[in-house]
């Protein structure tokens, strides 16, 4: 028996020592272990390992084989992802025990922590005595057994696996039921209590899951990519089909949207940025090639073996599950023969890949789905998911259609679920456990692999001053336009910041604690050729990452229906007839030509702007061929550089829309150029002349200085390290909403009127339709919590009596109504005094009013008590159907926030406003800017039925009420849904505690119109 | 982002082998890899007849004796009598004797000077650096009273320097501290909602938030376990906090309960920390029945009276 002897071997040294004892199976006692963490970590032999005393966090994590004894009590996260072996614990244990086992068993003699066996999927956890709340969260499979008592919410949102209780069970967990154990189980519990020396007398219960969780139900039916001008650019319209298509689906499947790629409408991006010097294609050296230096090595700042990057690209994670099988292996063969790296992505490793890969980064995300010690060992880098660029906030979903028995093996879990892995790691809830976890895993790999995170951009410039303390190698940072197999279509368009502004934010952050150049970047989002890889090196990237692009070359042609599994060509399926149709050795050619021709056009650009190294290109060789581009980089203005690669921004005839892909950040041209270098011998340079040529030209600005502030133009900065952000594929996120005045700090004032809702939700413009119209919105606002806002209340056509609050509308000298929940006088542009009184002390008072009227209307509304202002940005809510035909004002809800602010009079009044709301991500906005409740109106005549003509809004005849009834609720509730998760992405539990620091604008004239600071830029935290 | 400790002796009949003090810093020392960037101690001290311990930060620059002068003057023209005042690390501990509203005078002075505790018992020492590093500056180790908080920073959002350390004096409120460990989501909304309400900030910590708030609910008559609990409504996001005040330890855990807090309870004393290395360190040996609050609740522990 040997001896370690912690008070006077450090926990790095001795994990070495103990792995040696391990080759050649000698067992070990440890002595004064301290309660020291990350003990035994890594230990892939089959030896006894004594710990005479306490061990710390991840006592026996990543192992597999040993046999761990410890005498006293273990920390956070004992026998972390064991994959076999046992650890024995005499006394208690803390947080997080067996979290993400995958085998073996763990015996905790005493107490046991909260959260235990957290997404676990084989093996046994036992405890001896009680334990805290949330036992089996999220578990996959495998058996915990518990003596003595369990704490609240037992196996919440288990998806599979059993727990038996033999104590009292405070509470069950959401979406579990229980159930008597069988013969078999039982007699499997005695086994195991025999083999471990404990006995038990009393009756066990058995809780599993309930199932009713596991799957979305009513698929979404498939469609047809709109073109993107239809709904982004200057010419598309605000009602557009795409706004309509999104609102009859979600009427139809009662939920928020999901699909995959990335961001579909114009953001600025480096096609706005132009090199400062005259790249002239045809005066490159044919022999640039050996010229200037690519060969970047990144990862080796903690004394890991850095990759060795033949340039400065890598190849983005994308799973095996989101891609089939035979594009994993694609990938594998295009990175090594391009000498660069590839990434498994989620979901474990796939052998194929790694045995074709020659530089392979293994990524671990939340779920720890194929997560293990051997794949850790085997690969060439370790990167921890924090969050991702097309997603920020998101879990990774994989629907049952793409989840086969082969990659359910893998991750191991149950098959035929819809898989939405947990938003957040179990064990990395802030900076401070990502520190422990960082170290973890370089014990576990002995210090040999670079770590890195992942991160979507948002709070960068905080994330990244995290990432550099807590000694990460280097950030794979990723913009909003990076893409993902599956997201919500909101959360894909509307959270994250540019792919610009995420590497300014962390050349920012980095700046700020002088650590310029000490952290290396790796950006990702929305990055096409060499060009745009150039520009983000000059902007301060170490190297680049390419995912969707790779898929390009391989022949996606963009429909966007990955999540589906119906991929067309075989990329984004793990159907056999579909993934046949891809063949690996051609297609894992043309990804290597295509990644052979950003290097030429690397090399072009590092040689033609001067440079003997492309890490020497920098800010001074760019500038900015846009406003916002300029504004969002700092770099200069400069858009007479637009003529120097022959363009004006409209030299290119416009391509008839009808055939322009579905997303503006990879117009057909994007498709066109990724083909032709997917297609091209690169070492032909007169080809490549021709391609970089045409790469060169600059798009045309697609926010014109004519555009209007467009809620479009705004983005949430989701929670990622700075910030936890709330789960929402499971935890709550209240929509409850009180619309009162005088609301702030402390319980809620009784003696005031006060409208309860369900939702923060109002509906106007219906006193004109149809009766069968009226009678089912009626229904649907009684069922579904929300208000009414008209001239007299909704007809119906029964004697039923429907539940709901009504606003009056009326102009001064009208009559109030006593039913009437409120009074709202339309006021519009011009403020003349009303006399308003309520016709009972419970009735709210309110005005309607313009932006001009704000001004003069808020100091009577104040004074006369008024309870509520309706922030009417249309020509006036009045009229029918306004929102068809009129412009949206944002600017009246900067004058009320800011006229409250000056009176201090915030949240004295409550705001609601009206005019141009689509979907849940327009009220979250809206909710974000100080309105307690915001007013649809057209969105919710097209969700039950109607159709847009001349400007109005038709009913026909034959639609029938139920039908309305089912769709409205099914469109109230996704778009509920959709401003939940947007509240959950930014960290709240509650969708009032939006905030307005929780936005940013992505163009000037938004930003100018509701003072929200551009996505990055300007100095730091612009006070709201 | 970080650590959190306390430690309340229930009674003066005391085994222990540690002074308060170093049996904080102990617990610091032994969970420092949460947060090295900054580090700081409320310590409850026995009160003196008369005399209120105050505490401001001073420049550690050539600045400093002006700013002492300054202080010094701006005290006295505010009926504030100097017993004594002493220069220690980046701040200046004053003894004094004063019998107006402890608010009033922090809201009149608040402003210009950076006062960093007030109070009968209480003492906040803080400042960059790590535990052992600081420690010893501050005299730590040589403070055995009933009760103390104290706390390892990693920044997130706000900078790097002694004022955004932990813990933080509910400014205006006599021997009031907290620390805290997790991030307040809806800090505008309620940082404005307080400042409405006449409250001052001085950092864009949301620790201070808690702080503040705690202060103002306790301002509108509310006791201590009342804000506690209202506290878990108010506030958004994840935290666990500490709050001691001149003869209790209370805490906070969100719904989420993400951040990590364990206690361990004998018949002497309760020891609060995130990790149970830290309680560990104390008990060298010993295998202890350390336990977890559920999410969602609060709890005040009090000295025996």
């Amino acid at each position: 028996m040997a001896t370690i002897d912690l008070s006077k071997t450090p926990i790095r040294t001795a994990n070495e020592v103990i792995r040696g004892y391990g080759a050649i199976h000698q067992s070990i006692e440890i002595i004064n272990p301290d309660a020291k963490h990350y003990i035994a970590v890594g230990l892939t032999n089959p030896i006894d390992v004594h710990i005479k005393g306490s061990a710390g966090y991840f006592c026996g994590g990543l192992s597999d084989g040993p046999a761990i004894r410890v005498d006293k009590n273990v920390s956070w996260g004992v026998g972390d992802n064991m994959l076999g072996g046992s650890i024995n614990v005499g006394g208690n244990a803390g947080a997080i025990a067996g979290v993400a086992l995958r085998g073996g068993d763990i015996v905790i003699a005493g107490n046991m922590g909260s959260r235990s066996g957290q997404v676990m999927k084989q093996g046994t956890l036992f405890c001896g005595g009680s334990s805290s709340f949330m036992a089996g969260y999220m578990m996959y499979g495998g058996r915990i057994i518990i003596l003595g008592d369990s704490g609240e919410k037992v196996g919440e949102n288990m998806a599979g696996g059993e727990i038996f209780v033999g104590g009292k069970i405070q509470s069950m967990g959401s979406d579990t039921r229980l159930t008597l154990p069988s013969e078999e189980d039982l007699s499997g519990i005695s086994e195991f209590l025999e083999k471990y020396g404990f006995s038990f007398s009393g009756v066990f219960k058995k809780v599993v899951c309930a199932g009713k969780d596991l799957t979305y139900g009513k698929p979404e039916p498939g469609t047809k990519p709109i073109p993107y001008p239809e709904f982004s650019g200057p010419k598309s319209s605000y009602w557009n089909q795409k706004v309509q298509e999104d609102i009859r689906i979600k009427g139809s499947i009662g939920r928020y949207r999901v699909r995959g790629f990335g961001a579909a409408r114009h953001i600025p991006h480096f096609n706005d940025i132009a090199f400062k010097a005259r790249v002239s294609p045809e005066m490159i050296d044919p022999a640039v090639l050996d010229k200037v230096k690519l060969r970047t090595f990144i990862g080796d700042r903690h004394g890991g073996r850095a990759l060795d990057l033949s340039m400065p690209v890598m190849i983005a994670p994308m799973s095996y599950g989101a891609l089939s099988p035979e594009v994993k292996q694609a990938l594998g063969i295009a990175s090594s023969l391009s000498g660069i790296s590839e990434n498994t992505g989620e979901g474990g490793m796939y052998s194929v890949e790694r045995a074709e890969t020659r530089q392979l980064i293994a990524q671990c995300l939340s779920g720890r789905l194929g997560w293990n010690i051997h794949d850790m060992k085997r690969s060439d880098g370790i990167e921890l998911y924090i969050s991702q660029g097309a997603k920020p906030g998101l879990g990774g979903q994989l629907m049952a259609a793409k989840l086969t028995a082969e990659i359910a093996a893998i991750r191991g879990i149950p098959e035929g679920m819809d898989l939405r892995s947990p938003s957040r790691h179990p064990d990395v809830l802030g900076g401070d456990d990502l520190i422990m976890k960082i170290r973890e895993f370089r014990e576990a790999v002995g210090w040999r692999l670079p770590v890195s995170i992942k991160l979507g951009g948002g709070r960068t410039r905080d994330d990244v001053k995290i990432a550099y303390k807590d000694n990460l190698d280097f950030v794979e940072l990723d913009g909003l336009q990076g893409g993902t197999g599956a997201a919500s279509s909101e959360v894909l368009e509307y959270v994250g910041i540019p792919t610009i502004s995420a590497i300014m934010e962390a050349m920012d952050g980095l700046a700020e604690i002088n650590a310029q150049g000490q952290l290396p970047i790796v950006l990702m989002g929305g990055i096409q050729n060499g060009i745009d890889a150039a520009k983000a090196i000059a902007l301060g990237a170490t190297a680049v990452g390419l995912g969707t692009p790779m898929l390009v070359a391989a022949g996606c042609i963009g429909c966007m229906q990955c999540s589906s599994g119906n991929c067309p060509l075989g990329l984004t399926t793990q159907t056999p007839k579909l993934t046949q149709r891809f063949d690996v050795q051609k297609s894992a050619l043309k990804m290597h030509h295509y990644l052979e021709s950003i290097r030429w056009q690397l090399a072009a650009i590092t040689y033609a702007l001067g440079h003997d190294h492309v890490q020497e290109l920098s800010r001074d060789d760019l500038v900015a061929l846009t406003p916002e581009a300029a504004a969002l980089t700092r770099l200069p203005y400069e858009p007479g550089y637009r003529e120097q690669y022959g363009s004006t921004g409209t030299s290119r005839p416009d391509s008839p829309v009808r055939t322009e892909t579905g997303t503006a950040n990879y117009p057909k041209q994007s498709f066109e150029l990724i083909r032709m270098m997917s297609e091209s011998n690169y070492e032909d340079s007169d080809i490549q002349k021709n391609i970089l040529a045409r790469a060169l030209e600059p798009r045309e600005n697609p926010f014109p200085e004519d555009r209007a502030a467009h809620l479009d133009d705004l983005v949430f900065l989701s929670a990622a390290l700075t910030r936890l952000v709330i789960d929402p594929y499971r935890e709550d996120c209240s929509t409850q909403t009180c619309i009162t005045r005088s609301i702030g700090i402390g319980p809620k004032k009784e003696d005031q009127p006060a409208i309860d809702l369900a939702k923060p939700f109002f509906i106007t413009g219906f006193d004109d339709a149809p009766l069968p119209v009226q009678s089912a919105l009626a229904k649907v606002l009684s069922q579904s919590g929300c208000g009414y806002i008209g001239w007299a209340p909704l007809k119906t056509a029964s004697e039923e009596v429907l539940n709901y609050p009504w606003l009056q509308l009326l102009k001064p000298g009208d009559d109030p109504d006593a039913t009437a929940a409120g009074l709202v006088y339309v006021i519009n542009d011009t403020f003349e005094p009303v006399t308003a009184s309520r016709m009972h002390p419970g009735q709210l008072l309110g005005l309607s009013v313009s932006a001009p009227a704000v001004s003069d209307a808020l100091p009577f509304a104040l004074k006369n008590q008024f309870d509520l202002l309706v922030l009417d940005q249309t020509l006036g809510i009045e009229t029918p159907w306004v929102e068809l035909d009129s412009p949206i004002d944002l600017t009246v809800m900067r004058n009320a926030v800011r006229g409250l602010q000056a009176l201090g009079k915030e949240e004295e009044i409550a705001l609601v406003n009206f005019g141009g709301l689509r979907s849940g991500t327009d009220v979250a906005k809206a909710l974000a800017y100080n309105c307690l409740g915001s007013v649809f109106s057209v969105a919710m005549g097209i969700a039950m039925g109607g159709s847009i003509q001349d400007k109005q809004l038709v009913f026909a005849e034959e639609l029938e009420e139920s039908a309305m009834v089912d769709a409205g609720m099914n469109w109230i509730k996704g778009t509920a849904q959709e401003t939940a998760i947007i509240a959950r992405c930014t960290g709240k539990t509650n969708v009032h505690n939006l905030e307005p620091e929780d936005m940013r604008a992505i163009t000037l004239s938004t930003a100018k119109a509701l003072d929200i600071p551009l996505a990055s830029g300007p100095d730091k935290r612009a006070s709201f | 982002m970080c650590a959190i400790a306390g430690i309340l002796f229930k009674h003066s009949n005391r085994t222990f082998n540690l002074t308060t003090g170093e049996a904080l810093t102990l617990i610091l020392d032994s969970t420092v890899h949460r947060g090295m960037d900054s580090c700081g101690w409320a310590l409850y001290k026995d009160p003196m007849k008369d005399t209120i311990r105050m505490r401001f930060f001073i420049p550690t620059d050539e600045t400093a004796e002006s700013e002492i002068k300054r202080i010094e003057y701006t005290l006295s023209a505010h009926q504030v009598t100097i017993l004594s005042a002493r220069k220690l690390g980046c701040t200046l501990g004053v003894h004094a004797g004063f019998s107006g509203d402890l608010l009033a005078l922090t809201r009149a002075i608040e402003k210009d000077l950076k006062p960093v505790s007030m109070g009968t018992r209480l003492d906040i020492l803080k400042d960059v650096g790590m535990p052992y590093e600081v420690a010893p500056v501050y005299n730590i180790g040589a403070f055995n009273g009933s009760h103390g908080i104290a706390h390892n920073r990693l920044a997130t959002e706000s900078g790097v320097r002694p004022e955004t350390a932990h813990p933080f004096w509910a400014c205006g409120f006599s021997d009031i501290a907290t620390v805290h460990n997790g991030q307040i989501t809806n800090y505008w909304i309620m940082r404005r909602r307080l400042e409405r309400k006449g409250m001052v900030f001085q950092t864009e910590n949301d620790t201070e938030l808690v702080a503040v708030y705690l202060a103002y609910q306790m301002r509108c008559n509310m006791s201590l376990e009342d804000s506690l609990k209202a506290s878990l409504d108010d506030l958004d996001g994840t935290f666990s906090y500490l709050v001691a005040t001149k003869d209790s330890i209370g805490y906070a855990k969100d719904k989420l309960a993400a951040k990590p807090m364990v206690k361990y309870e004998n018949d002497e004393m309760i020891v609060i920390a995130s990790e149970e290395v830290g309680i560990n360190r104390l008990f060298p040996g010993k295998s202890l029945e350390t336990t977890e609050p559920a999410p969602l609740t609060y709890g005040l522990w009090s000295l025996a009276s």
